[in-house]
């Protein structure tokens, strides 16, 4: 049976910073937050260490964005090392890592996902409610579960040299967003 | 003069598209040079950007067009890229590129890019070489468009892919160009014993030089093993000891559970490359793709746990976008799927295709016994000369159709007939697919085996004889063609070989052979007639070394000839000597499983 959160141990080690052992009794914000992350979340994107997600309750939409801190230099450094055997000829990231990195990470140091404490949100009117901001990690949680890569992309981002996929695009492809429908006839001009 | 096409490559066809920018479909462009209509999607400009659109033209095949090309000179009203094209031709390894976005337009499968002109030069290249190789390696077939694509892209994967094209698109045809375009490698292809007949035969009409191996051979450079799953299953030593080149697993979906010792067997073989083929649509169910995948390629979608939690989970039960996206662009690398649909412009309207299939111990035993016993006892003369040889035709026709409707048998079924098992391969990939099938037989009460036998796997499917009520016949075509019930339609062929329109149907399977073609044909004729939109491929099943090769053989030289002189039926062979007619009955070789 998969679990519905958590089921990589990408996603586990989000899960475990959103649900921590020592919280204590039940929690009303997370118990709707994680029906809100299966029914409410739409158009969810991440862009960065930006993840931002339209969340629909009641009739109102919320837009919420987060920001997630990145590693330190050093941890950065560490966590290059950790992931160098993993990583294809190019340094390139591929999507699934496996579970057993994510523990000998953690042992290392850098510390895949931060305290919810830590993350900046906020929505166009203002900072989101608990149960909203929880509802778009426990999305992450799932996306991340999708990809585990997408772990350590968040946490490195704006860094040099990141490992990351290959990008969508290769050079033997022209996005049609950039072809010039005027000069869609025309032979290239010589040289 | 009207104004000079458009000429677009499109890859995944690898043919010219020819098209205005203002509609309408161009003339061949000179006399001779094949040229179809089509509809394509191509990236045009639109208002301020440029976006995929149907568009309507005529496709040009690549050799033929690039032949045209070569022997042209660029003239003042081509289009740009017509004149870059014939540049091209004229000299390929010219430094400029000559293109404009209009002659590599095509968009790519994601719908968001069109190849560069550098990148779409390069693959008409390479397609041209692979011909070019093919014809070298004594290639004898000719491929269409999008099978030329297959065999391109195949070559291109490094160690191995999965072959989903529709039934009655040619993967063997593909696989058998591949294995040609190698020849200093020892090829395997393994498939269900139904299918190994024509595996043979397909290699000795395509790959002549490829030498397709007896029993017990020695595999060597530039040679063709064809093995059953089931010979594979039982005795894998001589197969799993050897290094191939390329191993083709046919009807995969066969083997696709890994805890079987089959498809334990198939993985263990050594092979440089492993091409999967099934014409089952594999995207409706994922556990099957993972395992076919994983079949061609170890290892590439994860494991079975993972890939259900990275995938399946996410996709099925809560509708991911991301992850059907991922596993969209993923598959792309691996698997190839065809539908008759998106080929339909190169499909002839209708396309007959002979099923040899192999004759069982039990089929081959009986075939035996009766030929020995009716010869033994002699035919007598006169009438009843005629009534023997009339029973012992009838005889073996029902031995090769299967043992259990010359036995007067209910069961059981599965594994005792050739020809049994093949239909049923070929009604899963029906019934998956969707697609309206007729099967036709002269017997009734083999009509009436195949559908309790379908009733049995759960699918219910009508039986349209002639011991039923006008109003009864009615009722069951009139269902079928509204598009209710499985799909799958059993009709007796006398019955039902006129009158009706059952168009919703584009497979057609003759389970046993009339003396007369045109009967045949007339039955045919309920899929392909007036209304019906899409290619109709008819397949007529054989069982390989028998009397039903006979009854092919009067097939192909009756066609043609007008009905009037058709109606022999079985009275040839009443013509002949006993000596003669023993000997167009007796088992030939061919009936080799």
């Amino acid at each position: 049976m998969t679990r519905e959160f958590g089921c990589t141990a990408w996603g586990k080690a989000w899960l475990r910073r959103l649900e921590p052992l020592a919280s204590g009794g039940p929690d009303p914000d997370r118990v709707r937050a994680r029906g809100l992350a299966r029914r409410a979340v739409r158009e969810f994107r991440v862009q960065g260490t930006q993840v931002s997600a339209v969340l629909g309750e009641r009739g109102r939409e919320h837009v919420i964005t987060l920001t997630v801190p990145p590693w330190t230099p050093d941890e950065i450094r560490t966590a290059r090392r950790r992931l160098r055997s993993t990583a294809g000829p190019s340094g390139t990231l591929p999507e699934d890592l496996p579970d057993e990195l994510a523990a000998e990470l953690e042992a290392a140091g850098p510390r895949i996902a931060p305290d919810p404490g830590e993350l900046t949100a906020s929505t166009p009117s203002g900072p989101p409610r608990r149960a909203h901001l929880l509802a778009v990690c426990y999305a992450l949680v799932q996306r991340v579960d999708e990809e585990p890569a997408l772990a350590v992309r968040l946490r490195m981002a704006g860094a040099q040299d990141v490992p990351t996929p290959p990008a969508p695009t290769s050079p033997s492809l022209i996005p049609l967003a950039e072809l010039d429908p005027r000069l869609f006839y025309d032979p290239p001009p010589p040289g | 003069m009207s104004p000079a096409p458009q000429w677009t490559y499109l890859q995944d066809r690898a043919c010219w598209f020819l098209w205005f920018p203002d509609g309408g479909t161009p003339a061949p462009p000179a006399p001779g040079l094949p040229s179809t209509r089509a509809t394509t999607t191509l990236a045009v400009p639109d208002g301020d950007t440029v976006a995929p659109r149907e568009v309507e033209g005529a496709e040009v095949p690549l050799l033929a067009g690039w032949d045209w090309l070569g022997t042209r000179r660029a003239a003042p009203g081509d289009s740009g890229s017509l004149a870059g094209w014939t540049l091209l031709a004229r000299d390929p390894t010219r430094s400029a590129n000559p293109l404009p976005v209009a002659a590599h337009c095509a968009p790519t499968p994601d719908g968001e890019h069109v190849r560069t002109a550098a990148a779409t030069l390069d693959e008409v290249l390479g397609v041209l070489a692979l011909l070019r190789d093919l014809r070298n390696h004594g290639f004898a077939g000719s491929l269409r468009g999008y099978q030329l694509a297959g065999v391109r892209w195949l070559a291109g994967r490094e160690r191995g892919a999965l072959l989903a094209d529709d039934m009655g698109l040619g993967k063997t045809v593909q696989a058998l160009a591949l294995m040609a375009n190698h020849p200093g490698e020892a090829h395997l292809v393994v498939c269900p014993t139904s299918v190994t007949p024509n595996w043979r035969r397909e290699a000795a009409r395509y790959t002549p030089d490829l030498r397709v191996l007896r029993d017990g051979e020695e595999p060597r450079p530039g040679t063709l093993t064809v093995v059953s799953y089931a010979r594979l299953r039982r005795t894998p030593h001589p197969f799993t000891g050897c290094r191939w080149g390329i191993v083709v697993c046919d009807e995969a979906q066969q083997v696709k559970n890994p805890r079987t010792l089959a498809h334990r067997a198939v993985a263990g073989l050594d092979a440089r490359y492993r091409l999967v083929m099934t014409g089952t649509p594999v995207e409706n169910d994922l556990g099957d793709l993972w395992a076919l995948v994983h079949l061609a390629t170890p290892g590439f979608l994860g494991t079975r746990r993972r890939f259900h939690d990275r995938y399946v989970v996410p996709i099925q039960h809560r509708g991911s976008p991301s992850a059907a996206a991922r596993l969209a662009s993923r598959t792309r690398e691996f698997v190839l799927r065809r539908t008759k649909a998106e080929v339909a412009p190169e499909l002839p309207a209708r396309q007959t295709v002979d099923v040899p299939c192999p004759l069982s111990e039990e089929q081959r035993q009986l075939y035996q016994t009766a030929l020995d016993e009716t010869f033994t006892d002699g035919l007598g003369t006169g009438r009843g000369r005629r009534a023997s040889v009339l029973a012992l035709l009838t005889r073996l026709k029902q031995i090769c159709n299967h043992p259990a409707q010359a036995l007067g048998q209910r069961g059981p079924l599965a594994e005792r007939s050739g020809k049994f098992d093949r239909l049923g391969e070929m009604l899963d990939e029906t019934l998956r697919s969707g697609t309206g099938c007729l099967v036709f037989t002269q017997y009734t009460s083999m009509g009436r085996l195949l559908v309790e036998h379908l009733g049995q796997r759960g699918v219910t499917v009508p039986f349209l004889h002639g011991g039923l009520s006008s109003d009864a016949r009615d009722r069951i075509a009139s269902s079928f063609q509204g598009g209710r019930g499985p799909g799958v339609l059993v009709l007796s062929l006398r019955a039902a070989g006129f009158g009706l329109t059952l168009t919703r149907a584009s497979t057609v399977i003759h389970y046993d052979h009339w003396w007369n073609p045109a009967v045949e044909d007339q039955a045919s004729d309920r899929a392909h007639r007036i209304g019906q939109v899409r290619p109709v491929t008819i397949y007529t099943l054989r069982t390989a070394g028998t009397l039903e090769d006979h009854i092919a053989t009067i097939h192909d030289r009756k066609r043609g000839l007008a009905d009037a002189i058709t109606a022999g039926e079985e009275a040839e062979l009443l013509a002949l000597s006993d000596d003669q007619l023993r000997d167009v009955l007796a088992l030939r070789p061919g009936a080799a499983p």
